[in-house]
């Protein structure tokens, strides 16, 4: 309501700036001619001036003065200005008045939105928080880190919050962070390693390499950390350590460890890299989980762990999705947003869904060419023939 | 000694038709020789160019062909994902250029086919692409829209490791009534 | 709500806007004095609505409010407050913003300080300012709202480009616009008096200080924009003839034509026709380069926007302005009256020859710069014309030019004595010669182009001071008098002096870097030292840093001459995390007019050996202190006294009719 009274008293405003001018009873204005005499009875007097210095010759002098006299002249003798008819004051007054505020009323209220309040980020991080908005969450976290930065327990929340959500350079940033404050760990720094390796898109670092080999070397049942060392150890070429890392790898899991395939994947890799024939045989692992209670404790948990945070970051995302596809059904018109769904179904694997929501981004969007063309490419390039 | 009306219209005439006849000239001549034509490595490869003639090769950096000598020199390969053509560049890179990348560099082939640069452009935007590169790489039919990199052929991480595909959640909608 | 107001105060102006362009003119028409006479304060009012919004939309950024969406596509929390700032118009819509605001507050500086103009053509001259306000608040509200918001609000922005980051962009693009800008008046006024039909010497003293005061701030602002490249970008290069440098620098070379052309046209009112096609040109050059930033058409750092909606609108108030104000003048030209004669050799003559050579060069620097986007429009070919084509083109042009400019001031009005004028500058041209063979001498039988612009560069500064000298006549009168004499010539005497005098500068500042600069690219390891120019550089050490918001690695080095230490510098590469955009940070140290310049090239792995970029650039600093001085006889010239004239009294209050008011 405050907002409306506030327009209403800028509209006023505006309104008596063309009003009042108008009302105020005016003179006719002084012709034209006599602003024109002003200026050359002063190029004149400015003449004159030069002339007394001497910074000009009498002769040139005198010319000059012939000349801006007859302009002088001239301009006497020009036609007085027409007196004016009756004022179209009033009218163009009350032309004014209806106007202005339909014309300012008519724009804003196609462009503007009077009820949205204004929107600080100081005052929005003191309201209460809302624990459903990861964006707000990561916002609110970061904020505190900037005044306690010390704090490890806030990086903690956000390391894995960052990854999740594909900031992973901000990931190791975190990381980094933890180290700094609490020392190095096995955990924390395969951690750093992983997000490097991530960030690096599958690259290996040498910061990256350095953290899985402190991992490895103080804990040596880290098999994520093993797997990427030995990632790394092939890229650098350093084919016979990578084998061996892989060897290490087999030898300390159990059977059926859901990470053999990979493994042994990579390690036909190194050892086509060392020339050696893909079925080399390899070493013995530890007997199958299943099988009975011998599997190492370590690798238990990092198959429990590794289990735990694949379907929870499945949660996570399904869970992004769908508060986009909602977002997408109250309000369609958002290509950004219809090509983001469309992407994530397609690496989502659900093809059907992909199908659906273009074929209803492409019913909104059956007017506008470009957008229309710019949804297709996408979900041409997830492989959904249109 | 005094001028007429006349004669004094034809030096102001003759003035400007010489001034206009120079600027033309020089614009004719500089035309002729300074103006360098975009190429994708397509174009070379099958049109080819002239060795010495001043040329825009555009394209991607192939992944893994960045060389560094040790006296600054660096040897590329630019590609339109159909052709390549080897570059060698003495200089600074500029701050984007990375492999996978648009990237324009202007100099001329020499005779052994390979493109000698004196400047390589790779503008001051993460997203930019150069205009004409973008172009050829449609023309080609590989270009995926918004910025989307070209097929990584690194080795890819471990699925765990990936990052996730879709960020759905982070572009707010905007207002529109 | 405060979002809110300030897209209300915008709406507001727009209607206002649209009542400034209709009710003045329709005033004059009619001779209606109320009418008229209420162009000033609407004028005012416009500038108080367009100040609200942008303090709203600075508000906005000041605070964080991300749920305006220009605010979260621009900004981040964490950006240091004066970057907040500046950031409100280091992008699309905040800079058109700021645009409408500078028009706003020449609008309101002709109705504030135009008390001496003939009412009907201030009433004319603030109608026009209203077409243009009008289309330019159109555009804004129409395709670049800057106050459209995002609901729900995110809770970070999305950061500004990390090479706007910089104080040059606080100051460069405000300068900028305030010459494009400028410009539009001089553009009203002789739209202005096409509509009246009625232009003569009168008209030209009116419109001079605000075509000087446009040219001043485009020279800053196009001086500034030059510098902040130089440091900011790590090329080493101060002009790259960009297409975008060239959109501010054609306008500037059609107003430098303006400025002389006026003259003329008040002394003698000759030029009539052609100084009234400048003005429109000139704002048209300015409009142009608008249309090339802002539409897309050119892929720069300067290219904010690349949506076509805005493209084709700003190409529809390019054609109707540049299209309507040439067809205004088709129509009205032949009505214009010829003025005074002159011989060819005479001041006029050489101010004429002065517009020939500029609007020519201009006209090249046009041709290099659309050239490249007709032929691909029209035949899909894709060319690049850059600075080779530029320095062949422009260059030769300007020679006849520096080799004139000494020659105009000393020539007379109406017909000049050539001979007379050479004997008196006898004293540049043989400091001409001196100094070319010192240069010679100096550089050791150096490059042709350096001993032959030192000598033009010295032809023009000493051509300049000999002619105040000269005016002075000390030979004539005697020490005493002629400092009397010299301290007692108008100051538009000396600003022009000063500005030619200021081009001699600049063009010492250019060829010395373009001609004598070294340069050397290499990898040093870690305790090397490395010889460049006059001055050896070692390379100490090397680290990586963490700032607020990037990371960098930076380099320390020492920079000796003759084996005495000169300075220490950090060149570093940083990476702007939340963008991912990595930056090189010069490190300059200035020495003199010199500078030694040194940027890092692209991170290896290693930290102890580095790609190292060096220049040794004798003079740089020349370029924008000559600059510096044009500027400053443009000020010069604009604080003279007989650019303001009073306005006349009504007779019936003064009978005895006064000499005008001063």
């Amino acid at each position: 309501m405050l907002v409306w009274i506030v327009f209403a008293l800028m509209t006023v405003a505006a309104a008596l700036a063309v009003i009042v001018p108008l009302a105020r009873h005016r003179r006719a204005a002084l012709p034209a001619s006599a602003h024109d005499r002003a200026v050359y009875r002063d190029q004149l007097a400015e003449l004159e001036r030069d002339r007394e210095r001497g910074l000009i010759g009498a002769a040139e002098a005198e010319a000059a003065r012939a000349e801006i006299a007859r302009r002088l002249l001239k301009a006497s003798e020009a036609a007085e200005a027409a007196s004016p008819r009756r004022s179209w004051a009033k009218p163009a007054a009350m032309a004014a008045t209806m106007a202005i505020p339909l014309l300012a009323l008519g724009v804003y209220a196609s462009t503007g939105s009077p009820d949205l309040p204004d929107q600080p980020l100081a005052a929005r991080l003191q309201a209460p928080p809302d624990p459903n908005n990861v964006v707000e969450m990561i916002a609110r976290v970061e904020a505190h880190l900037v005044n306690q930065p010390n704090d490890a327990e806030g990086w903690k929340v956000l390391a894995p919050i960052y990854l999740r959500t594909g900031r992973v350079d901000d990931a190791a940033r975190a990381y980094r962070e933890i180290i700094r404050i609490e020392g190095p760990s096995p955990e924390l720094n395969e951690a750093l390693g992983e997000t490097l390796v991530a960030a690096g898109e599958g690259l290996v670092s040498e910061e990256a390499q350095a953290a899985l080999d402190a991992a490895v070397q103080a804990d040596p049942d880290r098999i994520k950390a093993r797997y990427y060392r030995a990632l790394g150890l092939l890229q650098a070429g350093r084919n016979e350590e990578s084998l061996a890392e892989y060897d290490e790898i087999i030898r300390r899991s159990a059977a059926d460890a859901p990470w053999l395939e990979p493994v042994r994947e990579n390690r036909k890799r190194a050892l086509a890299a060392l020339g050696r024939p893909a079925d080399t045989p390899e070493p013995a692992g530890l007997p199958a989980v299943s099988a009975g209670p011998a599997a190492g404790p370590g690798a238990a948990d990092v198959a429990a762990a590794e289990a735990m945070s694949d379907e929870e970051r499945a949660q996570m995302v399904a869970g992004m999705v769908q508060r986009l596809a909602d977002r997408l059904e109250q309000n369609p018109r958002d290509p950004v947003g219809w090509m983001q769904l469309i992407r994530a179904y397609g690496v989502m694997e659900r093809p059907e869904d992909a199908s659906a929501a273009l074929k209803k981004a492409e019913e909104t969007f059956k007017d506008d060419p470009t957008i229309l063309a710019q949804i297709q490419d996408a979900a041409k390039s997830m492989g959904l023939v249109p | 000694m005094a001028m007429t009306r006349k004669t004094r219209r034809l030096t102001l005439i003759g003035v400007v038709g010489v001034v206009l006849a120079a600027a033309m000239g020089l614009v004719l001549y500089a035309m002729s020789g300074q103006i360098a034509l975009f190429k994708t490595p397509t174009d070379v490869a099958t049109t080819g160019a002239e060795p010495g003639q001043r040329l825009r090769l555009g394209g991607l950096v192939k992944e893994g062909t960045v060389r560094r000598g040790d006296d600054a020199t660096v040897t590329f390969e630019v590609t339109d994902t159909v052709n390549a053509v080897q570059v060698t560049y003495s200089g600074l890179l500029p701050d984007l250029f990375r492999e996978g990348q648009g990237v324009v560099t202007e100099g001329m082939l020499d005779a052994a086919g390979v493109f000698r640069a004196d400047t390589v452009l790779a503008k001051h935007d993460e997203n930019y692409m150069p205009k004409e590169v973008v172009d050829s790489l449609k023309a080609q039919g590989v270009w995926e829209g918004d910025g989307a990199a070209m097929p990584s052929t690194r080795d890819p991480a471990p699925t765990d490791a990936a990052a996730p595909a879709a960020t759905p959640a982070a572009e707010p909608a905007r207002l529109t009534n | 709500m405060v979002a809110e107001i300030g897209h209300f105060a915008l709406v507001l102006a727009l209607a206002l806007a649209l009542v400034q362009s209709v009710m003045p003119i329709v005033g004059a028409r009619r001779g209606d004095p109320a009418l008229m006479a209420a162009a000033s304060p609407i004028a005012t009012a416009q500038l108080a609505f367009v100040g609200l919004s942008f303090a709203a939309l600075t508000y906005a950024y000041l605070v964080s409010d991300f749920s305006v969406a220009n605010v979260y596509e621009n900004s981040h929390s964490l950006k240091p407050l004066i970057y907040k700032i500046t950031g409100v118009w280091g992008n699309h819509e905040g800079s058109m913003l700021l645009w409408v605001l500078i028009l706003a507050l020449f609008g309101w500086s002709v109705a504030a300080f135009g008390q001496n103009l003939p009412a009907s053509l201030k009433a004319n001259v603030l109608g026009v300012q209203g077409w243009i306000t009008v289309a330019f608040l159109g555009f804004i509200l129409a395709t670049s709202n800057p106050f459209a918001r995002l609901s729900p609000a995110p809770f970070e922005g999305q950061d500004l480009n990390p090479i706007l980051q910089d104080i040059g962009l606080a100051i460069h693009p405000p300068l900028l616009y305030l010459g494009y800008v400028g410009f539009s008046i001089s553009f009203a006024f002789a739209v202005a008096a096409l509509i009246e039909g009625r232009i003569d010497a009168a008209w030209a003293r009116w419109v001079r200080p605000w075509t000087l005061a446009a040219w001043v701030f485009l020279t800053a602002g196009i001086a500034m924009g030059s510098y902040w490249a130089y440091y900011e970008l790590g090329w080493g290069g101060w002009w790259f003839w960009d297409p975008v440098e060239n959109a501010s620098f054609m306008p500037w070379l059609a107003g430098t034509a303006l400025l002389h052309s006026a003259v003329v046209m008040e002394k003698r009112n000759a030029l009539k026709i052609w100084t009234v096609l400048l003005a429109i040109l000139t704002f048209s050059l300015s409009l142009l380069g608008t249309f090339l930033v802002r539409s897309g058409v050119l892929t720069s750092v300067h290219a904010f926007a690349t949506d076509p909606a805005r493209g084709v609108f700003i190409l529809a108030i390019l054609c109707v302005f540049i299209g309507g104000g040439l067809s205004l003048f088709a129509l009205r030209a032949s009505q214009l009256s010829q003025g005074g004669v002159f011989a060819p050799v005479s001041r006029e003559g050489a101010l004429v020859f002065n517009n020939i050579i500029l609007t020519a060069s201009c006209a090249t620097v046009l041709v290099g710069t659309l050239y490249p986007l007709v032929l691909e429009a029209l035949t899909g070919e894709k060319i690049s014309v850059g600075a080779p084509f530029f320095n062949l083109t422009f260059g030769p042009l300007m020679i006849p030019l520096m080799l004139a400019v000494p020659f105009g001031p000393y020539l007379a009005w109406k017909r000049g004595d050539l001979l007379g004028a050479s004997q008196r500058l006898m004293a540049a041209f043989a400091a001409a010669i001196a100094a070319a063979l010192m240069a010679w001498y100096l550089t050791e039988g150096g490059p042709v182009l350096a001993v032959l612009g030192i000598g033009l560069a010295a032809w023009l500064i000493v051509g300049a001071i000999s002619e105040l000298v000269s005016r002075a006549r000390f030979a004539d009168v005697g020490l005493a008098i002629g400092w009397r004499r010299l301290a007692g010539l108008p100051r538009s005497a000396y600003g022009t002096a000063v500005a030619h005098a200021g081009l001699g500068v600049m063009i010492l500042g250019i060829v010395g870097v373009t001609s004598l600069q070294v340069e050397n690219i290499l990898v040093m390891k870690q305790g090397q030292t490395a010889t460049i120019g006059r001055y050896e550089v070692t390379f100490d050490s090397a680290e990586t840093r963490r700032g607020p918001n990037y990371t960098e690695l930076v380099a320390h080095m020492t920079a000796r001459k003759d084996g005495v230490v000169v300075a220490k510098m950090d060149p570093a590469k940083r990476l702007y995390t939340a963008r991912q955009m990595p930056t090189t940070e010069a490190s300059i140290v200035t020495h003199g007019v010199s500078q030694l310049y040194v940027t890092l090239g692209e991170e290896s792995e290693r930290t102890d050996q580095l790609v190292v970029r060096m220049f040794d650039k004798p003079l740089v600093t020349l370029i924008w202190i000559g600059a510096l001085v044009m500027m400053a006889g443009g000020i010069l010239s604009l604080s003279d006294r007989r650019l303001r004239v009073g306005a006349p009294t009504p007779a019936r209050h003064t009978p005895a009719a006064p000499v005008a008011a001063e």
